[in-house]
């Protein structure tokens, strides 16, 4: 699991680059874009299981903010409304393809090469065993939790952010995510990095 | 997570494509509507008469004077409830995301049932306010509340170019709401009745009525779109 990300000092970068995108600076989209479409991909590719379907639905979540520029008011801040409009359109298309939609494991998204053998590539092997473990805890967990967990512990979102997303309290939010970290714990222990509390 | 080489830029071209206004000419449409409205309302409220504080020449009978304390009451109370309404519908606090959704869907209940209230309150100070009238259910008021709000719900709606992913149909209610309470205020100094009934059907459904057009423009306006 080492795709947890930093933020700090991102999220008020990429608002200001929305507040000018919203004033009519058109450059100002790439930074946006370039700020955001990572996480936003990641999230979404780790729900669908499918990339070509996440750039579609990551495609549409840039749409809805770019026709919705002129109400981003000032002082707003445009990362837990992004991941708002990407869950929103995820919701929808799983309710149109009339299935739940599974959290993908990462050897179902990735096709990278396998790692060499040598100390670095057996350190990747192991990261990639322990991911592989924390995806199919993820995916026995309740849907509310696994999804406040990676919120926060995998998209790198504030806990406040995530209450936003969520549409539940901060409290509620926090409350969910160390539950599902509770849990992960439980069931690898050790093996989970100590970076996790 | 590996960004393909491409998406950017088509993504970068499907949004030139998309009609997304700035914030100073949505600014500039949502005061036109505005304004607009507001002209719109004060027009069809002295073409149809202005204030009416009783109605002598009423075709089922006449329809004595409402005391002034009553008037002043019951419109203050109003537009004090609708102010209240407006704010808690519009606004959306810090967050881009607006109001909780149990938070609108409380506007949007609550409101008409305290505007009912007041005015009840007011009708138990002044008894003679109780009196029905045959032919005067209050359908009038029904139209006139409508054609003032409905309208300029749905135009600012569009001009806002909101995408609310949280709860749209909930804040639209909410609005509905809180602009049905605003035009009430207006109609109960034309109206000369205020007897529950008639507050009822004339003045409290047009309200009901908007909760549910400002739910279904809310949804199709300002829902996120696939």
């Amino acid at each position: 699991m080492d795709n947890r990300i930093e933020t700090t000092g991102t999220t008020d970068v990429v608002d200001a680059a929305m507040e000018r995108y919203a004033d009519g600076d058109e450059a100002a989209f790439g930074e946006v874009y370039d700020a955001l479409a990572p996480r936003l991909l990641r999230f979404l590719t780790r729900q669908t299981r499918s990339v070509g379907q996440a750039e579609d639905l990551l495609q549409e979540t840039f749409l809805n903010m770019c026709s919705a520029r002129a109400s981003f008011f000032r002082g707003a801040r445009v990362t837990p409304w992004a991941f708002t409009i990407a869950r929103r359109l995820l919701i929808d298309a799983g309710r149109k393809s009339q299935r739940q939609v599974p959290i993908a494991r990462d050897a179902d998204i990735e096709s990278d090469p396998p790692p060499s053998r040598s100390p670095r590539g057996d350190q990747m092997v192991e990261a990639r065993e322990i991911a592989a473990k924390v995806e199919v805890e993820l995916g026995l967990m309740p849907e509310p939790q696994r999804e406040a967990f990676i919120l926060v512990k995998v998209d790198g979102l504030s806990i406040a952010e995530a209450a936003e997303v969520l549409g539940i309290s901060p409290n509620a939010a926090k409350l969910r995510a160390f539950r599902a970290y509770d849990a992960l714990r439980a069931s690898l222990g050790d093996m989970l990095d100590k970076e996790w509390l | 997570m590996n960004l393909s080489p491409d998406l950017k830029s088509r993504i970068a071209a499907a949004a030139k494509k998309e009609a997304s206004p700035t914030r100073a000419s949505a600014r500039r449409s949502v005061l036109l509507v505005s304004i607009a409205a507001v002209l719109f309302a004060a027009a069809m409220f002295f073409w149809l008469g202005g204030v009416h504080t009783g109605d002598p020449n009423n075709p089922t009978g006449p329809i004595p004077d409402r005391p002034l304390s009553f008037i002043c009451g019951t419109v203050i109370g109003w537009s004090a409830v609708a102010a209240v309404a407006m704010w808690a519908a519009f606004s959306r606090g810090n967050s881009m995301l607006g109001r909780r959704w149990q938070w609108l869907i409380a506007v949007a209940i609550v409101t008409p049932v305290v505007l009912f209230g007041w005015m009840f309150l007011w009708n138990t100070q002044f008894p003679e306010t109780m009196a029905e009238y045959a032919g005067r259910r209050g359908f009038r008021c029904l139209s006139f509340t409508l054609a003032m709000t409905a309208w300029p719900l749905v135009a600012i709606s569009y001009v806002r170019r909101e995408r609310n992913p949280s709860a749209p149909a909930a804040a639209g209610a909410a609005r509905g709401v809180a602009m049905g309470a605003v035009a009430g205020a207006v109609v109960d100094l034309w109206c000369p009745i205020a007897g529950p009934a008639h507050v009822l059907v004339g003045h409290i459904t047009p309200i009901i009525i908007l909760m549910g057009l400002g739910a279904v423009t809310g949804r199709l306006l300002t829902g996120v779109r696939r």
